[in-house]
This record gives C-alpha cells, structure tokens and sequence, in this order.
C-alpha cells in the first residue's frame, strides 16, 4: 500500500470562533478512511478537535459530516487529498465538527412520531419494499445538510426529511392501521413537492419513498 | 446546580435501561432517564439484534448457558433469568419490534442456533439491533419519563450509606444537576473502549457503570473474564477491531491459517468464541503474524458445497460481510480469497454484583445488563446478551416499581461538595495532558498486558503502566464552566476506564488458572481440583482490593 502526504482543510467552530485549519497528513493510499484520520488529529490537535462517532463503521449514524460541502459518513469515505472537511449543514454547531442532535429526541416527542395502534395479528412475513428502504435511517441527519429545501424553509418551520423517513416507518410498518398523510402535512410534507432528490448516505430513496408517498392522491 | 427529585433515576440508553425504565414508569412514578449520548446510541443500536429465547425447555439453555460460563456463573440469576423470560418477545412485538420469519412457515420466527448453544432458539430482530434500538426509544418517548440526553452520570450521592441522589454533569450547557431519588439503575453498558481500537463497541462503552457502582461502595465481581469475538478487521487502521462475527461467521468449510499457510484451527463453527481467539492470539505469539499482525480466514472452500453457498447468503443478507468490503475488496466480500482477521474486544462478563433482584451491596443502588456482572461467567454465547438486557431490565423495572420512597431533603452546601469532590477525583491538577492521547496509552496497555494471553509478569507490567497513565491523567487541562464541553467529557470517562482498567487487572492477577475467556501462560489449565471461586474487587478508602467468594455452583 502506498503512504502518501495529503492536505485536509478542516472548518473548526469553538465557542463562537470560526477558522479553517490546514493539517498535512501521512495516509495509506485508497485505504485510510477520514474517520481514521480524524481520530488521529484528535491526539494532536490543539486546542483539542471535536468529533462525534460510534461504531466506526456504518451502523451508528453519527460520524456525519460535510466534505467538500456534500454530506458523508466520515467511516465510510475514503480520504484524498485536499479535501475540505465541515460539520453538516442547516444544524446548529456545538463544536468543530460536532452538531446539534436534540432536535430528533424533541421533534419525535412533540409531534409523537411513535406506532399507535398496530394490528400485532396482522402478520409481518412479508415486509413491504418501501418499510424494507425507510427501516435502514440511522438518524445520521445527512437529509438535513443536503436538502436544499429545508435550508430554504427550516425557518418556516418545515421538519427536516429525517421526519418524514421516521414518518413513512410508521405508515408502512407491516402492522399499522393508520393513514399518517394528516401527520406529514403537518409536518410541512407539501414545500418538498418540487424537492430535488434528497442525499442518503444509505441509499434510501427519501423524495420518492419518505415524501412522495404522502403527497400522493 | 440544578436540583431535581424523582423517584427513580436510569442511568444508561440501551435495551437494559430503557427496559427497565419503561417498565418502571407503568406506575405514575417520576421516572427520568440520563444518556450521555443521544437517546439509544449504546452498542444495542450497532448489535447483530439476535435475542435467545428460552427453547425447548430452561433447564437445555441453563446448561448451555453454565457450560460456555465454564461453571463461573452465578447460578440464582441465571434462574432468575430464565423464570421471566416467557411473553419478552412478544411485549417487544406488540410496541412494533419485529423478527424475520421463518420462509417454510410463515407465522413462525425464523430461529438460528449461534454458537455454544445446542439447539436453533435464537431469534433475528429485523435490521439488526437498529431497530430494536429504536422501538424501544419510540416507546420509552411514548411514556411521561424525563429524558435527559447528552448528560453524563458522575457519582451516586450517598447519605448514611444510602442512595440520596446522582450527580450529572451536562457537557452540552456546562451545567452541573444532582437528582435527588432513592433509587439508581446503573445500566451504562460495557467497557469496550479500554481496549480501543480492539473492540466493536460503541465510542461511549467507557465502563462508567463499573466505576461510578465502585465509587459507591459496590462490588464488582469476576471482572477478568472479557470476551473477544474471534473475527474482527486487521486494516485500513480506522476499522481496526471491526466485528466480522462469531465462530460461525467463517461458514461451515472456512479455516484459519498462519502466514506460511497452515492450518491452524478448522471446524470453527463448533468452537466457542473463546478457543478460537485463544488459537490465533497463541499463533501470533509465536511470531507468525500475517502483514497487518493477524491470521488468515481461508473462507473460499465454502463456495464449493450448497451449505457453504447458503452460508455466505445468509451472512449477506444479514450485512455483517459489508466491512469486508470495504476494507479488503469484492473478492473476500464474496469469500473468493482469504483475508486477514484478528480478535477484538467484545463483551465484559464481569461488573456489579447483584442479587436476583438487581439489587447491588448499596442500599437503592441497582445494576443490569452488561454492567451487572455473573450471569455469564466466562464466556457468553450469543444472542445471550439482548435477551439478558430485556429480561432482567423487566425484573429490576417491575421491581422498583411502586416502591418509591420520599426524598429527603439534601442541602445545597453539601450537593456542592459532593461536586467540588467529583471535580478534584477527576483532575486535581491543572496541566496540559491530552485526554484522548491518554485513552489511546490506556487501549495499548489493556490491549497488550490484559488481553487475551496473560501472566503474572505481562499483568504486573500493565498494572505499572496504567499507574504511570494515572498520574499523568491528574494534570488535564479543564474549564467545567465551559459550555459545549466537550473536553470535560473525555476527561470524566477517562477517569472511569482508568478505575474499571485496574480493576480488570487486579481480578486477572488474582485469577491463577485459566477459565473461559481468561487464559493465563503461567496457569494454562483450569484449576478443577480447588473450590470454585468468583473474584470480588471493591474499593476502601480509595484503593482497590479482591475478595474471593465461594461460587454457589459447588
């Protein structure tokens, strides 16, 4: 494996400071994921670097972040040279590359986006392909950075389409007995009707599963 | 300070928590839940969400159960255990939990048999522990509970030996809380993180539960008995320790070799997870390590027969070969080519000493799930830690339940010293040594003195190098006035794995035979001819010290 000398340009947010820093890196070639080089910064940079991850592979959601201002899992992108590494966008920064994420716990309370009234008879052999698509969220609140129309309409009071993927895992959960459509246009479903593909670091399909499906008819 | 009453306080977000939380709250209790990640962000959420289910009969699972724990398990919470487990399954469904059913019949849940157990009883949740984790977070939001996320637990408040209280520390605000309650669930999951970059757990698993139950004048028990999933990932170093899966996950015709190409271990599927790793850690050590310091898994003889074929699909479509793909390419992804694996810290068998109740030795202060220590004993087969979280966090939920005390009242002097305390316990010096290097130092040292090969000398060394590690990690450098604090955050947990690091150390000394996943060089056999024993550490006037305790199995 190659080792090569890479830049990676980092934006940083510390109390209410904001800067670009450039940090020259040794990495193998092709291999080296950006949380791993994360990580090692962590041991070196001062002041210290904030970054929030779990499992450091795939299944926890919390490594999001930006490059070079398109939303990725930092475990499962490869590092190259010069990229540009942010925290994601249209959430609120704590630190560095760590966002806010209380808005999921708040908005899943208040707008009670929990099953009611499953049909537990029902059987639940045979799971619909778009459950099957919406059931992989990780919460990673990649959707959030990467719609263009929550960053026009977040103010308004749009719910982020993280909501309506939480949303579409109640409609089409293999027992519910309830349409949810009220609950979506609560949510704000209708200013994604033009909505451009949402970005999904896992592949859900979240404009046509997560928002057509409640605009339909 | 903030000051808050209520009557029972969970410290912890994976299924024994909000388990145990949610059951408690079906009173109207003044239930709050304190997670110092976002709500069910603990290893339940990245688990295989395999949950056993009591099979055939009880008495088939407790000795599967007592044989993988090589007779170490404490055999009254093991009963315990198997006595409430009936309708688990079912309570889950019923708040939208689902299992892949079984494709011959379809109102059946399809059933595995992972191994050590010795029949198919074990179910598969649906997208993994993922959606476990979030059912229970839909349900737990769902009731009246208090949540508090992003807070972390720092130490019990005691008056007259009884619990009075917890005080948090929410790094978020920077803003220190005590909750005044009578009771406290410890159910902060394990510790993976001393072994860090070796283990698949979760960044948060810093046994915080171990220390902070310690610190109160708790018992840990047999806290040598760490598990190590055989099959973790060698390279690209940032998914160093990975999981790739038990024994089982080599197919039925995959082998190991060493880096001239031997065999070194076959028939994997039916060996426990603890022979396995033991095998290859051995390998290693005499100097036969492959490129990036493992073994290889030699899985191609799989694509020659229809059951090796239906293993590789089976273990597709479950997604524990994505890893693979990343980090070594399509042809190990499809099993055509061997590639490397290395053992990697899984599960911690030890941890509170609990009654059958979950009750630990302090008055109000109870633990479950995996920082509740002795069900497993020294080796725990799969899908037994899920079923453990659910089944004892509905026993030690429904027994809080109801029983709620009146506070009494604590002054604000006396809360302010607890947390002046607290402050000086984490770093009473000011300096300028870096937190997150100071882990990392504490991994390495775990990883190579208290790994899966021991001995008196490697543990002697080790418990001299976490002591150096120690005195460095009083000279931090932290504002607790800051907001976003992140800073501070490492530093509490660093504090807590130093306390739950000596403590594995001490058992592990103690320890002299090898038994499951303790292997000791100096004392390879399994000392049958004494008494059994279980290792009790508990601290006095700030140091640790062991205790043995006759094992009921005897």
């Amino acid at each position: 494996m190659s080792k090569s000398k890479i830049n990676l340009k980092i934006n940083r947010t510390i109390d209410s400071k904001t800067w670009v820093e450039n940090y020259e890196l040794g990495i193998d070639e092709g291999k080296s994921t950006l949380l791993e080089v994360l990580l090692d910064i962590q041991t070196k940079a001062t002041p210290p670097l904030a970054v929030r991850y779990g499992c450091r592979y795939k299944n926890c959601g919390l490594c999001g972040l930006t490059v070079n201002g398109a939303p990725r899992m930092a475990c499962m992108t490869k590092v190259k040279n010069n990229m540009n590494v942010g925290p994601l966008e249209n959430l609120p920064i704590l630190q560095d590359l760590i966002v806010d994420r209380s808005i999921i716990t708040e908005t899943i309370k208040k707008m009670q986006l929990f099953p009611r009234s499953l049909n537990i008879s029902h059987s639940t052999s045979t799971i619909d392909e778009k459950y099957e698509a919406v059931s992989k969220c990780t919460d990673c609140q990649a959707c959030m950075s990467g719609s263009s129309v929550y960053k026009q309409k977040r103010e308004e009071g749009v719910s982020g389409p993280l909501f309506f993927v939480k949303l579409a895992q109640l409609q089409f959960h293999p027992q519910n007995n309830i349409d949810y459509r009220k609950k979506a246009v609560e949510l704000g479903v209708e200013a994604y009707k033009d909505s451009p593909a949402i970005p999904c670091p896992y592949g859900i399909p979240i404009k046509k599963v997560a928002i057509d499906s409640f605009l339909d008819s | 300070m903030e000051i808050l009453n209520y009557d029972l306080v969970c410290i912890g977000s994976g299924v024994a928590g909000m388990m145990a939380s949610i059951v408690a709250s079906n009173t109207d209790a003044k239930v709050c839940l304190v997670s110092k990640e976002p709500l069910g962000w603990g290893n339940t959420r990245i688990s295989g969400g395999i949950i056993s289910t009591i099979g055939s009969d009880k008495h088939t699972l407790s000795s599967d159960m007592i044989k993988s724990g090589k007779n170490l398990n404490q055999t009254h919470l093991l009963e315990k255990l198997l006595d409430n487990s009936v309708g688990v399954h079912e309570l889950i469904e019923s708040w939208g939990h689902l299992f892949v059913s079984d494709h011959n019949m379809s109102d059946q849940r399809k059933k595995i048999k992972p191994a050590g157990h010795s029949e198919a009883r074990t179910m598969l949740s649906y997208q993994r522990g993922l959606l476990l984790a979030n059912t229970l977070r839909s349900k737990l939001l769902d009731t009246n509970i208090h949540i508090f996320e992003e807070v972390i637990a720092c130490k019990i408040i005691l008056n007259e030996n009884k619990v009075h209280g917890v005080l948090l520390y929410d790094w978020i605000k920077g803003k220190w809380k005590a909750l005044l309650t009578q009771r406290v669930i410890l159910a902060s999951g394990g510790g993976g993180m001393l072994y860090f970059p070796h283990t698949d757990n979760m960044r948060s698993a810093t046994g915080d539960g171990y220390a902070i139950g310690l610190n109160a004048g708790a018992h840990l028990i047999d806290m040598e008995q760490i598990q190590f999933m055989p099959f973790g990932i060698t390279y690209p170093k940032g998914m160093l320790g990975i999981e790739l899966g038990d024994t089982s996950a080599a197919g039925p015709y995959g082998v190991l070799r060493n880096n001239k190409g031997e065999i070194i271990c076959s028939d994997l599927s039916n060996k426990t997870r603890e022979e396995v790793s033991k095998t290859i850690a051995l390998e290693i050590m005499k100097g036969h390590p492959t490129p990036n310091g493992g073994v290889w898994l030699d899985p191609t003889a799989n694509r020659n027969y229809q059951d090796g074929e239906e293993s590789w699909e089976n273990w597709k479509t479950i997604g524990s070969l994505d890893p693979l793909k990343l980090a070594n390419g399509t042809k190990a992804y499809q099993w055509k080519e061997c590639f490397e694996v290395l053992p990697t810290q899984h599960y911690i068998m030890g941890g509170l000493l609990i009654d059958n109740k979950g009750n630990t030795s302090v008055d109000g202060l109870m633990a479950v799930g995996e920082t509740a220590g002795g069900i497993h004993g020294a080796g725990r087969m799969g899908s037994m830690s899920l079923f453990d979280g659910l089944v004892f966090g509905k026993i030690v939920g429904n027994e809080v339940a109801g029983k709620y005390e009146s506070i009494k009242k604590l002054s604000k002097d006396y809360l302010e010293e607890e947390k002046d305390n607290f402050i000086n316990h984490v770093a009473n010096q000011h300096g300028e040594q870096n937190t997150i290097k100071l882990k990392r130092e504490l991994g390495h040292v775990m990883w190579k003195y208290a790994g899966i090969i021991r001995s008196q000398e490697m543990l002697v060394d080790g418990m001299d190098l976490l002591t150096k590690i120690e005195k460095k990690s009083h000279f931090l450098s932290v504002n607790w006035n800051k907001s976003i604090n992140y800073q501070a955050l490492e530093a509490i947990e660093l504090r807590f794995m130093i306390q739950t690091a000596k403590s594995i150390l001490l058992s592990a000394l103690e320890r002299k035979e090898s038994r499951g996943s303790h292997y000791r060089e100096d004392y390879p056999a399994m000392k049958d001819s004494e008494p059994l024993k279980n290792i009790v550490i508990h601290l006095k006037n700030g140091n640790l010290f062991t205790l043995l305790k006759g094992n009921s199995n005897e």
